[in-house]
């Protein structure tokens, strides 16, 4: 494998509304023992378009956590600033929901949605009430009997009612099975699109962003590798197939690039503003995906 | 749920201080409910005491054995055991109300529920604080008054050495309890938001708590300079009044200096009375027993400095925890 410098950040169309600006964040902890202290994360600046679904990825251990716990408010960044907009000129409001769907475990899910409306300055009963019984979750059953997957779900239910501008989830589908998956993502992909709000989710599972991510965040040892529209993204790179060879058979910048005795891949971003040229036989050219696209890089950062 | 459901979304400028004791009080009744169980059984215990009532005489006793020993009120023992109980509720406070009060939010991750909706991470700690705390005075207020009870039965049957300064006896006061338990409350509180983990948490303020609690005792007789007096030796003791505790009782002699021994030729051997040792010490030129004593009406004096003292405590540790928690998360507006 190659490894070359990361992509620069793809332009984003100037004037789109921004839900989120965030500006040279870091975030420092400080142990016992050595190294006594360390960057979970550094640099990171970004925004994200307003009513969108951004992915945010990296390997476990490249600051996914802190990013959206800072972006949450639950954590203080040591340096940096974030600015949340409201829908429609309205103060910004973030919904967070942590990796371990935190719950009370002696409340029921209509305690929890108690909990909610009275925690909140905006609640929404209704959407809050509705996800309940989309997923069938039983409403007087304390939440700590609950399985992972409905503890899930009731922690959706609480962060949607309180209709948020931004709506950050963190692994949100890790105790969900397959099917449900889908339609938890369908369901957000609907509230997006109803209520003009902003959703960024981290996740590890890549193969379920395909269609989903119109943004994607890319983070590796605590920096900001990638940040842009995902078909933008998409188009400026290519896969290029064919025998064995030590380089690419058109222009570019190789990501990744691997070997088999008799075959040679490499994905590789094309020079700014050129579509994909023709090349020679015996070399084909495919389109990257986003899953191909989100592996090559973490593959080429270490996984970190 | 009929009334939400015709009105959709609800908005409002701000979450009221109402919703944030509902949140305390929904998560912490059982706890706040299970303390006034085990004040009242408490209280019951102290009530039920007959102490100080009867009076003992020890009938082996002859009269100077009765005058000095002979008058310990029935049950002082089973009195002594009820106010130590009622005297550790400020720790109990500390370490099984406060300790896991954060701690467990943070092991269980739901401080990150707690602080991810439109309320700051202090105000929801002041909702569980206020909540909590008012309760702990209370209770605590309470378990002071029946236990000054007791401790006022136990001093109506031993007029004479009964000191209002002694441990237990002197801290059986509302305001100190209170004092007690608000100090506790606040202990256990900044050990959970500094340390995070229940089980610490509690263990540093058990020990914190039994220590700031046994070293200010040790200071308690000093609130205020004790009065010096000088006593003619043989003559009526002024200071044989009850309730007032004595710190040094010391032979003077004409040079105005303290004796610390008896002189050598008054111990000769024979059959002593109190007046032909008292006439001996006057030949040997000790006329005046100095006296340095808390006179007993200094007792209300006296507790509202400890009450004071462990107040500033209590806020001193609650603005340490307002500060760390501060730093530890962000957003002021919500």
């Amino acid at each position: 494998m190659t490894t070359t410098e990361p992509a620069p950040p793809a332009s984003v169309p100037t004037g789109e509304p921004r839900a989120v600006r965030v500006d040279d964040l870091g975030k420092r902890y400080r142990r016992l023992r050595a190294p006594r202290e360390i960057w979970a994360l550094r640099h990171c600046g970004f925004s994200l378009p307003a009513g969108r679904v951004a992915a945010l990825v990296g390997a476990n251990g490249a600051g996914k956590t802190t990013l959206l716990s800072v972006l949450a408010g639950v954590l203080t960044p040591t340096e940096g600033t974030v600015a949340v907009n409201g829908i429609d000129g309205a103060p910004g409001r973030v919904a967070f929901v942590a990796q371990e769907k935190p719950l009370y475990r002696r409340f029921n899910a209509m305690d929890m949605l108690r909990f909610g409306a009275r925690m909140n300055r905006v609640w929404d009963q209704d959407t809050a009430l509705r996800w309940l019984e989309r997923f069938g979750i039983p409403l007087n059953q304390s939440c700590g009997l609950l399985s992972g997957g409905q503890q899930a779900q009731v922690a959706f239910a609480v962060a949607l009612g309180s209709r948020p501008s931004v709506l950050l989830l963190d692994e949100p589908l890790s105790n969900l099975d397959p099917l449900v998956r889908r339609e938890v993502i369908g369901e957000l992909l609907a509230t997006v699109n109803d209520t003009g709000m902003t959703l960024l989710l981290s996740t590890h599972v890549v193969t379920e962003l395909s269609g989903v991510a119109d943004h994607l965040l890319l983070l590796a040892g605590g920096r900001l590798l990638i940040d842009g529209d995902v078909d933008e993204l998409l188009t400026r790179h290519v896969t290029y197939l064919g025998p064995r060879a030590d380089t690419p058979p058109g222009p570019g910048v190789v990501v990744t690039a691997s070997h088999t005795e008799r075959q040679s891949t490499f994905l590789v971003r094309l020079p700014d503003g050129t579509p994909p040229q023709p090349v020679a036989e015996p070399w084909l050219t495919k389109p990257v995906t986003l899953e191909q696209f989100v592996l090559a890089h973490l593959a080429t950062n270490g996984g970190r | 749920m009929i009334k939400s459901l015709t009105v959709p979304q609800r908005t409002r400028a701000r979450v009221g201080a109402r919703d944030l004791l509902w949140l305390a009080w929904r998560q912490h009744r059982w706890v706040i409910l299970s303390g006034a169980v085990l004040v009242a059984v408490l209280c019951g215990y102290m009530l039920s005491n007959e102490a100080g009532i009867v009076p003992v005489t020890y009938q082996s006793c002859g009269p100077l054995c009765t005058e000095l020993f002979g008058r310990f009120p029935e049950q002082s023992a089973a009195a002594d055991v009820q106010l130590w109980l009622a005297t550790g509720f400020g720790g109990l406070v500390g370490v099984f109300w406060a300790a896991p009060l954060v701690a467990r939010e943070f092991e269980q991750g739901t401080q990150l529920l707690a602080w991810s909706q439109d309320v700051s991470a202090r105000r929801w700690l002041v909702g569980k604080v206020v909540v909590l705390a008012v309760a702990a005075v209370g209770f605590a207020a309470v378990l002071g008054v029946v236990a000054g009870g007791l401790v006022g039965r136990l001093a109506s049957g031993d007029p004479t050495f009964y000191s209002a300064f002694s441990g237990t006896r002197f801290e059986a006061s509302a305001s100190l309890q209170a004092s007690f338990a608000l100090f506790g409350f606040a202990l256990g509180l900044a050990a959970s938001v500094l340390l995070r983990r229940t089980i610490p948490a509690m263990g540093v303020t058990l020990v914190l708590f039994a220590g700031v609690r046994g070293a200010v005792s040790l200071l308690r007789l000093h609130y205020l300079p004790p009065i010096q007096l000088l006593v003619p030796v043989g003559g009526n003791t002024p200071v044989a009044t009850a309730g007032r505790v004595i710190l040094s009782w010391d032979m003077v002699n004409t040079a105005g200096q303290v004796v610390t021994a008896i002189p050598a030729n008054c111990m000769l051997p024979g059959t002593y009375t109190e007046a032909v040792m008292n006439a001996c010490l006057v030949r040997n030129g000790i006329l005046h027993n100095l006296v340095v004593y808390q006179p007993a009406d200094r007792l209300p004096t006296f507790r509202l400095i400890e009450t004071g003292i462990f107040v500033v405590l209590a806020v001193a540790l609650f603005a340490v925890t307002w500060l760390w928690l501060r730093r530890s998360t962000v957003r002021g507006t919500r």
